[in-house]
This record gives C-alpha cells, structure tokens and sequence, in this order.
C-alpha cells in the first residue's frame, strides 16, 4: 500500500506542476497579447470541412491551469480518505480520463469539438459516480448520464 | 396506371428484399428470434456482416431508387423514426442480454434508411459509416455478452449482477463497447450520427422534435447493458467463474480499436464512393 501512496503523490505533483505551469503561460499570454491556435482538418466533403481545432488564450489556459491544480488537490486528498480502497488504479484512470476531457472541452473553438468534450465528460462522470458499488449510486448514476445524454443530443441538433 | 403508382409499386419491389434484411419496423420480428436461438458465431455473422448487406444492397440500387424517391422516401423516414420510438420503448423492458443487444441493433442500424432515402450525400456516406461502426460495435457486445453465458450459464439480467467484482477487465471492455454503440466519442459511430442528422434533417424540420427522443432512448438501453450487468449484488449460484483468457481480450480488443480510432482517418469514408 506505500507504493501505492508514494504514486498517487507522483501523479498529483505531476497534476500541480502542470496546472502552474498553465497558469504562468496564461499570464505570459495576457501580458503579450499573444493567441495559439492549431488546426488538423479531419474531414473535407465537397464544402463542409470538420477541423479538430485547438485554441489557447490567456482565458483558457488560466482556466486549465485551475482544473489542473484542483484535481491534484484531489488526488493529494484521496490518500487520506479513501485509503482503505482496494481498486486505486481505476480512480486514477477515471479523474485523468475526467480531467482530460475537461481539457479538451476548454480548449474547443468548434460545436463538434465541445459535443467531443462534453460526451465525454458525461461518461467518465458516469464511471466516477458509479464508482461505489451500491444501489444508490448506480441510480444517481443513470440520473447523471441520461441528463448528460440530453444535452448531447441537442448539441448534436445544432451540428445538423 | 398513374406514374405516380408505379413508382411506388416500382420503388418497393426494388428495395423490399434490403429493407427487410435491414430491417425496419414491422419486418423486424425474425431478428430478435433468430440472434437469440443462434449460436454466438452465427450471431457474430449476422449482426457483423449479414444485416449490413441490407445497406450495401440499398446502395447498390440506389441508382435505379432515385426515381421513386420522392414517392415513398418519405413514408419510409417516418416508419423508420417512429420504429426507433417503438424499438427503443420494447428494449427497455427486456430482461435478456441477448434479445436486447439484437433489438438495440434494430434501433441503431435502421437509420440508415433515413439518411439512404433522401440521397443527399451526408446522408449516404453517414450511412456508409454506421454500417461499419455498427458492424463493430454490436458484434463486440454480442461476443462479450456470450462470454458472460459461457460463465454464468444464463442470459437474464437478473443472473448478470455485479460482474465488475470477479470480472474487472470485462467491465471496460464491456463500457467501451456499450459507450460506441450509444456514438460516444470519438468512435465512427459519432461521426455517422453526425452525417446521418445532416442528411436527414433536409427532410423536415419536424424530425428535430422526434429524432431526440429515438436517439435518447437508444442511450437509455444501451446503457441498460452495461448497468445491470456491472451493478448490484453479485449472483451467489455462481460459485466459480473462471478467469479472463488472453484470447477473449485478443476478441473484443480487436472489436474496439478499430472503432474508436478510424475517426483518424475518416475523410476516407466520406471521399470513397
């Protein structure tokens, strides 16, 4: 279990390095007034392009580096708290694949790229609230992803 | 004979035999009965391959549909909408794994008849992708749920309980193909969802008020699967599973990679004709 201990540790300083990290390029961004913006064009037909399109500016970068920094709080804190827990490797999994799709919801200049954050967010929200095995939190569970499910149909409306 | 008849007589016989092998509603009874008596090659076969010959034929006489479009398109939109509905309402009181996977595939791959009866071009290569997103993602929760009967014996829902417990990694697995079966990101079937709203949507303003609730409803089932069969007290007759062989995860990895990552290269299937 120490070994266990000493790697969420890793990975949450790894979280916080990041998050700082975020936030000073947020700043660096303010001060010079500068915008990052990458583009990979996904699908061409005929006039309609789909473009995965990554834009960073000081708001979204400051705002990543707050996720950031606040899930490695988390992790920091599951060591106490949940330190009995036997399936540590699925938590983990589950706040990165959370966190990660937080960021990619951010970082969406496009409707299809935030419907490709927010579906999912939906389900690794999912996964974490039906973490524990009991009747309750499978019903908040299904609660939480059938009302996610609705909005990503409507997001799916407005692509059309 | 009004021109207008024979179309119609002309446009049914062309695509009755593809749209029974589809199938849409009202002609879709033998494909619950016949996944649930087959054994899980044969079902593998059919959802895989044999229901997706039924596109594959719509596209191949899709030069000779294009005539009767405009006299039975719309009739068969409207079926096809309302038997998502009708699909979606029966799979919510199911209680067996299997008829529920071959239901959920009567609800998912039959929209490919909306977006194949408009002939815009969204539509047909949205309809081009859900026949091989599908093709993937059904026959991978077909081969897991008959992994979960070689070990329990039973196909009921009230038998599957509480699998993560002995059964960790077939939980992913089982919610990966479960989450691209309901056209999560970033499977192809969320790209085909894409293309197939923007080729039916050209029809009728009106389908945005009917089509979210059908493609809702497809979530609430699917995700019916992965719920029921993970959650709960586990089944105390089962007193010995055995263990996870590298063969099954060599099956249902070899479901999932595929669909999760040709969205990488999808401009290969909305380019192709």
């Amino acid at each position: 279990m120490k070994i266990y201990k000493i790697i969420t540790y890793y990975l949450g300083v790894i979280l916080m390095v990041w998050g700082l990290f975020s936030v000073f390029f947020s700043f660096n961004y303010f001060w010079a007034g500068k915008v990052l913006f990458v583009e990979w064009e996904v699908v061409e037909l005929n006039s309609s392009l789909i473009i995965i399109t990554l834009l960073f500016d000081w708001i979204r970068t400051i705002f990543i580096g707050l996720v950031l920094i606040i899930s490695s709080i988390v992790l920091f804190y599951r060591t106490f708290y949940m330190s009995g827990d036997k399936h540590l490797v699925r938590f983990i999994f589950l706040v990165y694949f959370f966190v990660l799709s937080i960021v990619l919801l951010i970082l969406s200049p496009n409707i299809i790229r935030i419907l490709l954050g927010w579906d999912g967010l939906g389900l690794v929200s999912y996964c974490l609230v039906i973490y524990y095995q009991n009747v309750k939190s499978a019903n908040a569970g299904m609660i939480t992803i059938l009302s996610n499910r609705i909005g990503d149909v409507a997001i799916l409306l407005t692509i059309a | 004979m009004g021109e207008g008849r024979l179309f119609i007589f002309l446009g049914l016989s062309l695509s009755m035999a593809f749209l029974v092998k589809l199938p849409i509603f009202f002609v879709h009874l033998w494909l619950p009965k016949a996944h649930v008596e087959a054994p899980v090659a044969g079902s593998i076969i059919l959802a895989g391959v044999l229901l997706k010959l039924g596109g594959y034929g719509l596209l191949c006489v899709a030069p000779a549909l294009i005539l009767c479009i405009n006299f039975i398109g719309g009739y068969l939109i409207g079926l096809r909408l309302a038997g998502m509905i009708f699909v979606g309402f029966i799979c919510l009181r199911l209680n067996d794994f299997k008829a529920l996977v071959a239901y959920s595939s009567v609800a998912h791959i039959g929209i490919v008849i909306g977006g194949m009866f408009r002939f815009y071009y969204w539509g047909i290569r949205g309809a081009v992708v859900i026949i091989l997103g599908h093709g993937l993602a059904s026959s991978g929760l077909f081969r897991i749920v008959n992994m979960y009967y070689e070990r329990l014996g039973r196909r009921s829902f009230f038998i599957n309980r509480g699998l993560i417990i002995v059964l960790p990694s077939f939980s992913l697995l089982i919610f990966l193909l479960v989450a691209s079966n309901i056209a999560a990101p970033p499977t192809i079937n969320l790209l085909s969802e894409i293309l197939l709203i923007g080729g039916i949507i050209r029809f009728d303003l009106y389908i945005l008020l009917i089509f979210p609730l059908g493609s809702f409803i497809g979530a609430v089932f699917s995700l019916f699967i992965f719920s029921y069969s993970q959650h709960g007290k586990l089944y105390n007759m089962s007193y010995s599973v055995s263990s996870i062989t590298i063969r099954e995860i060599h099956v249902l990895t070899l479901h999932i990679i595929p669909v999760n990552f040709l969205i990488l290269s999808s401009s290969f299937f909305v380019i192709i004709n």
